[in-house]
């Protein structure tokens, strides 16, 4: 083997299994439509997501961290799948006592958070009897702009 | 409704050769061509390990420009029929898909725990494959 070769584009697949208790995800088609498969889903997602938040688990692996429309950060076409790429950081923002407001953490924090209220969004209007997480309340109201 | 169930050793899904994976992929992981084609190899690239692949589905989205009349909601409404962040993966015989099924139910991709199901042919769930 030429040590040389190229190395392996960086893979989405994590290892791990994680199982949420009484949302198993190996599960049964039989008799279950495609508007209740997906709602499933949004729900152990929405479960996910606050597994995350919860135990400050949410900046993916460096491994993990794949690249973002590759496409639109660089001008000159780079064949991808010779070489990691990591998405460039955003330029770093602050408040008004000098404190960056941008880390990694606030970002992927908020990522997770936009992600919550579009699935809560999504389930209300698919499931009438659907009650959102404590945690999306606060939030969009903290989003609101004071009235 | 039913409830949603485990996966069990249902006779009824015996011919069962179609894996569909839940919680995958997002809408937005879908539009920009190159990491579409990126993360295609990748699901590819491991869903091969268990068996051999007849088909691989993974829907995109409609494209959403100004200069089209879709509303929102129409779009919306044609990448749901279409079965936009669904995976569908056909095996060319069953045990291959129920190998799969128990090696990537609850594995990670990109952060995201899998969910998966086995489907048989005639299965009403498989826009796609159709």
């Amino acid at each position: 083997v030429d040590s040389n070769a190229p190395r392996k584009r960086r893979s989405r697949w994590g290892e791990a299994k994680t199982e949420i208790p009484g949302l198993p995800t190996a599960i049964s088609a039989a008799g279950v439509s495609q508007v209740q498969l997906d709602n499933y889903a949004i729900h152990l997602r929405l479960e996910e997501i606050n597994r995350k938040l919860r135990l400050n688990d949410f900046i993916p692996p460096e491994r993990e961290r794949y690249r973002i429309s590759a496409s639109n950060l660089f001008s000159t076409h780079i064949p991808t799948d010779f070489l990691y790429i990591r998405s460039p950081s955003p330029p770093p923002t602050y408040d008004a006592h000098g404190r960056r407001t941008n880390t990694r953490e606030v970002r992927y924090r908020k990522k997770l958070e936009d992600e919550r209220i579009k699935l809560v969004d999504r389930a209300m209007k698919n499931d009438p009897n659907f009650r959102p997480p404590v945690e999306y309340h606060q939030q969009k109201r903290s989003q609101r702009p004071s009235d | 409704p039913r409830p949603i169930m485990p996966a069990g050793k249902d006779t009824s899904s015996s011919d069962a050769r179609i894996l569909l994976m839940l919680n995958m992929v997002t809408i937005e992981d879908l539009v920009d061509d190159d990491e579409y084609g990126d993360l295609y190899e990748d699901v590819k690239d491991e869903c091969s390990k268990y068996g051999a692949l007849e088909d691989l589905r993974i829907p995109r989205p409609v494209k959403k420009d100004k200069s089209s009349n879709m509303s929102m909601q129409d779009a919306q409404r044609i990448d749901e029929a279409a079965g936009v962040g669904r995976v569908y993966v056909k095996y060319l015989d069953t045990m291959s898909a129920s190998a799969a099924l128990n090696a990537l139910a609850g594995r990670s991709f990109a952060g995201r725990s899998i969910i998966a199901t086995l489907l048989s042919d005639d299965s009403q769930t498989t826009p796609p494959l159709n």
